[in-house]
């Protein structure tokens, strides 16, 4: 598929990888609808690239999510891919005994996590596919998942989510397929950005980088040139596609 | 047999003497909503035609897709 001229929807387009991704996006001549929940962030994306089409909605809500995507395709007259990059880092163990009012982890973080990282995916996910599918655009969507997927300790909450849109992306493309829609998943490992040295801190990056064959944390570029090859590459489906030096080889 | 009775009873699993007009997807446990779809990207393929959303939907028996195909000039 080719990018220029394209309708593609960004979710969590006002974070840190989304807002990367949504600029490549508009770089690369693309029509570019932008959706999160923050729409001060929404604001910046827009007085940074004009032309973005920006919509605030909370990607959790099943109502909200449909009338963000009804609005898009009123705007662009259709839809032909999804990027969903959005989703929130938490780490937390599941039993952290030197915490004696929590000793556990904590539910509502756990649903929180989950909503967030994989709710979300699913909800705009189903509202693009049906748009593309009743359209019949051949497009793609495009999972922004994560390294963690593969289990990272204290980070029950999120691995299990990443997981889930692993497992989503590997359905939705057996589904979609014949539709001529593609589905892939991105799973970047640790990126050198504020979200990963806000949830790991520094001394457990220093020994992520010991552990990762490249020796050193991912750039975000360098998933958004893996977000543009997974939408211009016709032939791939179904797959992660792993950013992340090294780590899980 | 023709084309399209060898292509359905392959996609939905069926020996091709089940294939006639009156076969329809309500009323066939192997023809849901994912093996249509199925079926309708081997119509696509194999008689080279574009279908629409609605048309999709409207062929709910082999009778409505002869003559949705037919109306394409598919060589059925």
């Amino acid at each position: 598929m080719e990018i220029a001229g394209k309708a593609i929807v960004v979710t969590g387009a006002a974070g840190g990888f989304g807002r990367a991704i949504a600029s490549a996006l508009l770089g690369g001549g693309a029509r570019v609808a932008a959706l999160d929940r923050d729409a001060d962030g929404l604001e910046a994306l827009a007085q940074q690239d004009a032309g973005v089409f920006c919509r605030a909605c909370d990607l959790t809500d099943p109502d909200g999510v449909k009338d963000a995507v009804d609005a898009v395709h009123g705007a662009f007259g259709r839809i032909d891919a999804l990027v969903n990059a959005v989703g929130m880092i938490h780490s937390a163990p599941l039993v952290n005994l030197m915490n004696r009012e929590q000793r556990t982890h904590d539910v509502a973080a756990w649903q929180t996590v989950l909503a967030a990282n994989l709710t979300s995916v699913f909800l705009t996910g189903k509202q693009v596919a049906e748009k593309m599918a009743l359209d019949r655009a051949k497009g793609a969507i495009v999972n922004i998942s994560s390294s963690s997927a593969g289990g990272n300790a204290g980070q029950s909450a999120y691995s299990a989510a990443k997981a889930g849109v692993n497992a989503l992306t590997k359905v939705w493309a057996k589904e979609l397929g014949p539709l001529g829609i593609r589905v892939v998943a991105i799973a970047p490992g640790f990126i050198d950005n504020d979200a990963t040295h806000d949830a790991l801190g520094e001394s457990a990056l220093r020994e992520i980088k010991r552990e990762t064959p490249l020796r050193r944390l991912g750039d975000v570029d360098q998933v958004c040139s893996t977000v543009l090859y997974a939408l211009e590459n016709d032939f791939v489906t179904g797959t992660v596609l792993e950013v992340d030096g090294g780590l899980r080889a | 047999m023709s084309k399209l009775t060898r292509i359905t009873a392959e996609v939905l699993r069926l020996p091709e003497e089940a294939i006639g007009d009156s076969l329809s997807f309500s009323e066939t446990e192997t023809w849901d909503s994912l093996s249509h779809m199925d079926l309708i990207a081997t119509l696509e393929e194999t008689f080279g035609v574009s279908l629409t959303a609605e048309e999709i939907v409207s062929m709910t028996d082999i009778a409505a897709i002869k003559r949705i195909l037919g109306d394409k000039g598919a060589d059925l």
